[in-house]
Parts: C-alpha cells; structure tokens; sequence
C-alpha cells in the first residue's frame, strides 16, 4: 500500500513515465557500465539483426501471411455494410486488424523466444565470445525484429492498399449503377451521388468540434439566460473549484461543514400562451366538488431535480442521497416572476473527499420537467459553505470562469448515452431541441467557396407519437457566425439512420473561423442520436484531403512503432524468464495501462465509498471510512501504477484511417512519445538483465 | 611430480613478472559453485583454481565428464561468473569483451546458426569482429580451405552437415578474427582419424605461429601428442600440473630402441639384461598407434598394391 498512499507532487506526477524513464536509463548505464555504450558499433548490431532477420525469413515466417490475407477476403465476403462507405471502411478495418494482430502475434513470439532459445542451444556461446557487447546483442536483436515486422508490415500494406482499391473501384461502379435507377428523392440519392463522384478512399481533415451542447433556445454571445428544455429531456451542468481548505484532515475529527447550493432558475411556457393545464399550483387546484363525478387526479408540480457531478460529469452524489431526492418543486413566485429561488442543505462532502486534492472540481447539474423551459445566468447558481465562513473567509463559492475571466456558461446536455446525446424532433422546428456544434479557431483553407460538412446520425423513435418509417425524418441546418452575428438560412435535408449526409457550407458564412452549427430534427416523436465526443462527432467540417496510400502508410508506420514496444517489451521479459512467462508477461506489460486503468477507475474518483455502500452495505461512517480508504488506496496505487506502463491506446492510427481521417502528425508523435519514455528505458533494463545473466545453462 | 601454486608462481617469467598481465591465461582461486533457487550450494563445480598459462604454449586441460573443464572455459569466457576467485585473459579481465577481439573460442560442439550456410556463418561472426568486407571475401574461402570444406559444403545450410563438417565449420568460427588465444573444447569430437590429426597439425601449426591454445579434452592420446604442458581436474579440483614429457616420465624404466635386430641379437641382448640385474627385461617389437595404421591407409588412397590383407583366416 506504500504506493498507493504516495501523494506525489502534481509536477512529477503528471509526467511520472518520464521521470522513471530518466531514471532507468541514468541507472542501468552506469549500473552496466559506461564502456558497453562507447564501444556499441552500428556493424555488430546490423549483423545480428540480419542473423534474427534471417532466421524469421528461413522458418517461413512470412508464409503466415497469405492466410492472413485469405482470412481477410473472407470476413469481408461476410460483412453486412450499411452503405458503400461502411463497406469500404469495414474492408481496411478488417485488413488492419489482421496486419495488427498479425504482426504483433508475430513478433512478440519471435522476440519472447529468441533469447532463451539461443541460450537453451547454446548458440549464445559463439557470440558473447565475439567482440559483442551484450547491449549491441539487445540492440541487435530489436532491429533485427523491427526489420521483420517492417516487413510483414509492407507485405500486407501492399495487399490493404490493392485490396481497398479494387473494393471501392467495384463499390463506386455499383452505386453509379444504382443512381440510374434511383428516385431523385430518395434520402440516400446525396450519399450515393458523393460516392459516385467523389471515390471512397479519401483520408480527409477534420475541423474538430470544441463542443457539443444541446438548448432548446440557439445560443448566442450576448445571451443573459441560456435555456435547456424541460420534461427530463436536457440539463445543465454549472462548475464549481472547491477550496482544500474546505476538506479538513478527515483524522482531526473537525466537521467539513457540508455545503449549501442556492441559485435562480429561470422558467417560461415553451409558448409564452400557454397555461398550466391542470394548474399544478394550489391556489388553482379545482375544488372536488365542482367536478362531481369525476375522479381528480393531481399532476406533480413542474420541478427541478438536482445532483452533484464529479470532474468527470458523471453522477458523484445521486438526488437520492440529497434532501428531498434532491427536488425542488417550482412555487407561486416562479408561477408569476419566472425566477425560482433554489436551495438545497446540507450536503455531505464525505464523498467529495475521494476527488484528487488538486482538482476537487464538482458540477451542480440542474434538470427541470413538465412542458417549460428552464433558464440560467452565468452567475445563476453558487454554492454556501459554512466552514469557510467559520475560518472567518466568504461562505459564497462562485462558478469556475471561462477564458475571458467570466462566470462560465453552464453545460447544456441532452440525455446521453455512451458518447451519444439523443437530440428531440418536433414538427414546429422552433420547439425542437438544438444541438450545437462548436467550432473554434478553425484554420480555413484559402481557396473554395463553400466546405463540405458530413453528417452521420443514427434515428430513434419515442414510441407512440410517429411510428417508425412512415415519414421521412429530416434535419435542419444552419449556421451562427460569431464573428459577424449572421445566421445562414436553414438548410433541410433528409437524413437515414446512419448513412452519411454531405453537404456544403458557403466559406462566406465562416469567416474567422469561429462559428456554431445548429442541428434540429422536424419530426415529432424522433430522436436524431449524435456522436458527442470530440473525436468522432456527428458532424464533420472537411477542410483538407490526402490520397490514400499516404494515410495508409501513416497508419502502417505507427503499427510499426507499436511493434518496435512489444519487440522491446518481449525481448527485456525473455532476458529473465523462460519464453513461455516471457509471452504472458509481455501481454500483462502491454496491456498493463489498460487494465489497470479500468481497475484503478480513474472516472470515479468516488468509488471507495461507493463500494462501501454497495457491496458491503455499510451505513456506520467509521466502518465505511476504512473500507473506502483502502479502495480509493489501492484505486490511486493502479493509478500510479498505469503511469509507468505504456499506453498502447497512443498506437490508435487505425481508428483514423478506418474512418477516413487524416493520421495528423501529433499521432505519430504520440507513438514516438511511448518508444522514448517507455521503449528505451525498457532496453537499458534488458540490458542490464542481460549483461549479468550466466547464458551457458 | 605434482606441482603446486607456489611453484607455478615461481616458475613463472614475463615481462612484468606479474601473471594476471604476462601470461595469456591466469587464475587466482577461480570458484564456481551452482546454488539453488534458495541459494544453498547445490554443485561445486570448480574449486580454487590457481593456473598459469603462458603464451606461445598449447595447454592441455584434462578430466573425466563433470570434472570443471568446461566450467573453466565458460569461466574464462564470460559465459558464467565466478562465485570465488579471479581470472585474467590476456592480460585482461576474464569475461571482458574488449579481449576477445584476440580470442578463438570452439564449444564442445558446433553451437552455430543451423540455418545460414558455410560461407554465411563465417561473414557474419567476421563482421562482428569488423572485419572489412574485402578482407571478409578473402578471409572466408582461406579458412574454408583450412579447415577442408570444399566448395559444395560451403553453400550447404549448417543443418545439413554432419558432425565432423560442424566441427570443422566450428574450428574455422574460431580462426576468422586470427586469433593469439584459441580455446577448443573437445576440439576432436566427432572427426574421423584424418580430421583428428588434422586438427592435431593444425594445433602444431598454430603454436609454430606463436598462438596459444588451450585444449580441452577427454582424449588423452590427442592431448598427449600436442600439449606442451596439462593439468588434470578431477571433481572440481586441480590433481595434477606439468610438462608432459615429465609428467609421463616412468623413472625407474629404461627403454632401449633398435632398428634391424635379427632374433638371435634379441635373444643375446636379454641375456645382457640378465646379466645386468634386469632379469624381467621386455624385448618386444613397438607397436604403431592405430590411428597411425589408419592414416597410412586412408593416405594409400585405396591402391591395391598397397594392401595388406592377411594371407590366413583371423
């Protein structure tokens, strides 16, 4: 647990791989010897890489990859695309998972048993009796690899790009074929017509979205309220940094003063006509006996629900664990000034003890129901917190600011579900809720008069109030220049659940490069489900391409670097165990981060308490504390722990190119990153294992 | 007989006067002792080994298997670490890479890769000594020669050779750097007779060229008609150090040798013998070594003239 209790400074830890790297090579050097690295020859390492390069090549390695490539053509046979571009994209998808796979099975067998074989055959003897130090031997040994993977690599580069290419020549011509039968209104006539043209092996550039958000009212600079819709459908999130000095040692027994949320909602008829109907207010209650005979049944008021989110913006304090279930139902005051004052206390900050001390940041989320909207200000809610008041300092606590120095914008979400917001239609577009892409500092090429925008969404039904496939669903877009306040006309265009929509945006309409598209769905009862996350969003601004075979080699090389860490990673496990721990101990190495990630939570800081609670079913807070310590302990000793394995998520090239993305630069960089903090120290340790093993059995 | 480290030291003359630099093989008190996975002693597989050997000379090192040949090798190689004791190598540090850019090491068998052929194997140890690639194409075929692989077995895979090919092939691995220290560890195992004694004149020849070599053997004849000097390990320890010569030396025999004898000056020179006091004196015809008997027929190259068959059943 020693690990795990160690609170390391916020500087080394935010870049603890490269302190242990430094340190590991600084050691194993001098541990090993100066005289191995001045004597290190390039002529010695490339014989013994040719030697392992050989060998690879003379025991048939290579031969495994026609059955790779036959294992390919037929898992593409049996792919069920949803569009041309899906099939093209599952094709070098599946081709790259088998060069993946391929190359990294490959080498970590080749790399995890080369050494112990060369021991356990004694061929060892005639070369660490040669002028060979055992650093050139190490050295040696990862070109040789490296040259062996590089190799597979191009092998089945040669065939992903041929293999791609004949698909989407046969793929093109097919939707050429289709268009000539095809009815001008079909929904899928813009994707099939942009296939047809324009080829399906692009890599193109992406502007990246800065933001998702969803209102029901479109943003705007000068906005005072922003307003999410009501009926459970969207919520805001408003931020707040809390103090250290609101968390008291927990050993000094002082109480943490829990924490009040106060603040101001705004609310208002989606129609300002419209009346509350049956009025849940009590003044306006229909007494019983004028409705004789009839049974009244009194609707809940229109409230709002509250929780406390983590850093993450994921649930830290549910409203179950608030007083009242964290609800605040709207009064008379509400009713007729459209203000509800919101207090909800105390809260508990037992939870918020697990956050990391450095960023003990929390999001107060606010989500209203019946048929209004819900508005705040950028200063609408802010937190009481009676132990600063006590230390004698301003119980008020603001929320965090944006880069101008202002009270930032609350967060505007729609429901969400895994890196998806579900995004309501309505058949008055005006009452419909609105995505809002944000797009920031966007570098716009010089030439061209209008952009390419490709929109994916999936569709969803709510049931009851438009049954699937009777009408077509269609989208409305437009676009809000920041720069010059104009707002495009709104473009209608329909759109088919998860087949891309392309079309243009006239670059006028963009300048300066700051500008928010809004997104609306016209169809009562549907839903249009929008990728969220910043990688891979819904909607996409193309402002560059790039052929093919460029992309594919980027994509080829960061698999190489890939295989260059499990390379160094097999050949420093196989210096001290037999081959066989060595293959499973450079899998646990490679996947270590991962693992350890997911074990260590790091998205729930809380989780000590939570498995205190849960799985022990612990309510008595002593027990609960030891409980929840030694989870949150071992928690951030994973934590630490991941920091000084290598995350192989950096070798994600793949994902890119499967969607047609340009592999930019910083991609490679990041892989090249791994080697360097974690390959090379990783080979010093090898050679220091090497350079004091006994290597006649 | 035996001799001791303090006669070994005594004996001992360089430039220096100071073994661990002078002599081309040296060693202080040279232990190893295999432990267990607990680190209890579990072998004792060379105990205190105080050896001096000088350069120029071939260095027979005997005993029978498991005696602490090999381990003393392995030791003066690098290929284990002492757990007592030092070793020095030319002057150097046993173990240090920078000497064995002047050492020749053939393991006991042909540790090589099986899947590069002759010519292969030969270029690539030559590269791991630097050697330039002209030098490399004019070296191999020389060492080819040398050790009598003939043009067809050069390009032939190693995995394709046989036994006696491998050790030949192994021998010339040894040789591609022109070594001043040639280790052969059971250098003879696997060659025919002719191969035995052209390994044995391939030692002559290399000590004739001032290189030392140490050999390692359990083939006493071998070690007999090539050391200038040996010692014998048994369990581990030391028995024996010496000149063959003087070692082998029986004192208290003399051996009278006679060419063209008829049987009656046989017969009158045992009754001189008698006379002289040696009434069990043997007078008997020397017999050849039959590895000798071996060469001179294979050298006959099969002429039936030169046969000698018997003339009655045997």
């Amino acid at each position: 647990m020693l690990l795990a209790d160690l609170h390391l400074p916020a500087f080394i830890d935010a870049h603890l791989e490269w302190y242990v790297a430094a340190v590991l090579i600084v050691a194993g050097i001098l541990a090993s010897g100066l005289r191995d690295v001045s004597r290190l020859s390039l002529t010695r390492i490339w014989a013994i890489s040719g030697v392992c390069f050989q060998e690879s090549i003379r025991r048939r390695v290579l031969w495994i990859t026609p059955l790779a490539i036959a294992g390919v053509i037929v898992a593409v046979q049996l792919l069920n695309p949803l569009d041309e571009q899906d099939a093209i994209r599952q094709t070098i998808k599946y081709a790259l998972f088998a060069t993946g796979t391929l190359v990294v099975l490959v080498t970590i067998i080749l790399a995890c048993t080369n050494l112990p074989k060369e021991i356990d055959n004694r061929v060892i003897y005639t070369i660490v009796t040669k002028p060979t130090t055992r650093l050139e031997i190490i050295l040696g040994k990862i070109v040789g690899f490296a040259r062996v993977s590089a190799t597979l690599l191009a092998i089945m580069g040669i065939f992903t790009y041929g293999y791609a290419q004949i698909r989407a020549g046969s793929l093109q011509s097919d939707a050429r074929l289709r268009l000539e039968t095809m009815s001008s209104t079909d929904p899928g006539r813009i994707a099939l017509e942009h296939y047809a043209h324009q080829g399906l092996l692009q890599s193109k550039t992406y502007a990246r979205t800065v933001d998702f958000q969803q209102y029901i009212v479109a943003p705007k600079p000068d906005d005072k309220i922003r307003w999410a819709m009501g009926e459970e459908e969207q919520s805001f999130l408003v931020g707040f940094d809390l103090p250290a000095v609101m968390f008291p040692d927990a050993s000094t027994g002082q109480d943490n003063g829990g924490l009040i949320v106060v603040g101001r909602i705004a609310s208002e008829f989606y129609n300002a006509g419209d009346a509350w109907h049956p009025t849940p207010f009590p003044g306006d209650i229909p007494s019983a006996a004028e409705f004789k005979g009839f049974t009244l049944k009194q609707r809940s008021r229109p409230s709002v629900t509250i929780e406390i989110d983590g850093p993450d913006k994921f649930s830290l304090i549910g409203p179950s664990e608030l007083p009242g279930n964290g609800v605040v139902e709207l009064t008379e005051s509400a009713k007729t000034t459209g203000q509800q004052l919101l207090k909800i206390t105390p809260t508990s900050l037992d939870r918020l003890y697990q956050l990391p001390q450095e960023r003990r940041r929390i999001y107060v989320k606010i989500q209203g129901s019946g048929p209004i909207r819900y508005g705040v200000a950028r200063d609408g809610i802010h937190l009481i917190s009676p132990r600063l008041k006590l230390l004698g300092q301003s119980e008020i606590i603001n929320p965090i600011k944006d880069a101008d120095s202002q009270f930032a914008w609350a967060t505007f979400r729609g429901r969400e579900l895994t890196g998806t917001q579900q995004l309501k239609g309505m058949s008055e577009i005006q009452k419909a809720a609105i995505g809002v892409f944000a797009f920031r500092n966007v570098a716009l090429p010089a030439e061209g008069a209008s952009m390419p925008v490709e929109f994916r969404v999936g569709i969803e039904g709510s049931g009851d109030e438009v049954s699937s496939g009777e009408s077509i669903t269609h989208a409305v877009i437009d676009v809000l220049n920041l720069k010059t306040g104009q707002t495009t006309p709104p473009m209608d265009f329909p759109v088919e659940s998860n087949r891309t929509v392309f079309f243009n945006i006239p670059t006028d309409s963009l300048a300066g490069g700051n500008f928010d598209v809004h997104v609306r769905c016209n169809a009562s009862g549907r839903y249009l489900v929008l990728r969220s996350a910043a990688a891979n969003p819904a909607l996409q601004l193309v402002i560059g391409e790039e052929p093919f075979a460029i992309n594919l080699f980027k994509s080829l090389l960061v698999m190489w670097l890939m295989s260059l860490l499990v390379i160094i990673v097999s050949i420093f496990c196989s210096t001290f165990v037999s081959w066989p721990i060595a293959v499973v101990l450079s899998i646990v190495i490679l996947l270590g981060h991962w693992g350890a990630q997911q074990i260590g939570d790091t998205n729930a800081p809380g989780m000590g308490a939570q498995v205190a609670k849960d799985m022990f079913g612990m309510k008595d807070p002593a027990s609960m504390k030891t409980i929840s310590s030694a989870v949150d302990s071992l928690s951030r000793g994973l934590n630490i722990a991941s920091k000084v394995l290598p995350d192989i998520s950096q070798f994600s090239a793949t994902e890119d190119i499967e969607r047609g993305v340009t592999i930019a630069p910083h991609v490679l960089g990041e892989s090249i990153k791994v080697i360097a903090a974690f390959g090379l120290p990783l080979t010093i340790l090898a050679y220091a294992f090497f350079k004091r093993k006994e290597v006649a059995p | 007989m035996i001799e001791t480290k303090s006669e070994a030291s005594r004996t001992f003359s360089g430039p220096t006067g100071n073994p661990a630099r002078d002599a081309a093989i040296h060693t202080e008190g040279l232990t190893k002792v295999y432990k267990d996975f607990w680190g209890r002693p579990k072998v004792e597989a060379l105990l205190d080994l105080d050896l001096t050997i000088h350069r120029g000379e071939v260095f027979g090192l005997l005993g029978p298997n498991g005696s602490g040949k090999s381990t003393t090798i392995k030791l003066l190689l690098g290929l284990i670490f002492p757990s007592k004791g030092r070793g020095y190598v030319l002057g150097q540090p046993a173990g240090s890479t920078t000497i064995n850019e002047k050492i020749g090491f053939l393991p006991e068998e042909s540790y090589l890769y099986r899947f590069l052929n002759g010519e292969e194997i030969l270029k690539f140890y030559g590269r791991l000594f630097k050697i330039p690639r002209r030098e490399l194409n004019r070296r191999v075929p020389e060492l080819l020669d040398i050790v009598g692989l003939d043009a067809k077995s050069r390009k032939r895979k190693l995995r394709e050779y046989s036994k006696g090919m491998a050790r030949r092939i192994g021998l010339a691995q040894a040789m591609i750097n022109n070594p001043d220290l040639i280790l052969l560890d059971e250098p003879t195992t696997g060659l025919d007779p002719i191969g035995t004694r052209e390994m044995k004149d391939l030692i002559v020849s290399l000590k004739n060229q001032g290189k030392t070599v140490l050999l390692c053997s359990h083939l006493l004849a071998d070690v007999q008609d090539v050391c200038d000097r040996i010692t014998i390990l048994f369990r581990g320890r030391m028995q024996t150090l010496g000149q063959v010569k003087d070692l082998l030396q029986v004192k208290d025999v003399t051996q009278i040798e006679a060419r063209g004898l008829t049987p009656q000056q046989i017969e009158e020179t045992r009754l001189f013998m008698s006379r002289m006091g040696a009434g069990d004196a043997q007078i008997t015809h020397p017999t050849t070594t039959l590895e000798e008997l071996f060469v001179r027929v294979v050298q006959n190259n099969g002429d039936p003239a030169k046969r000698d068959l018997p003339t009655k059943p045997v």
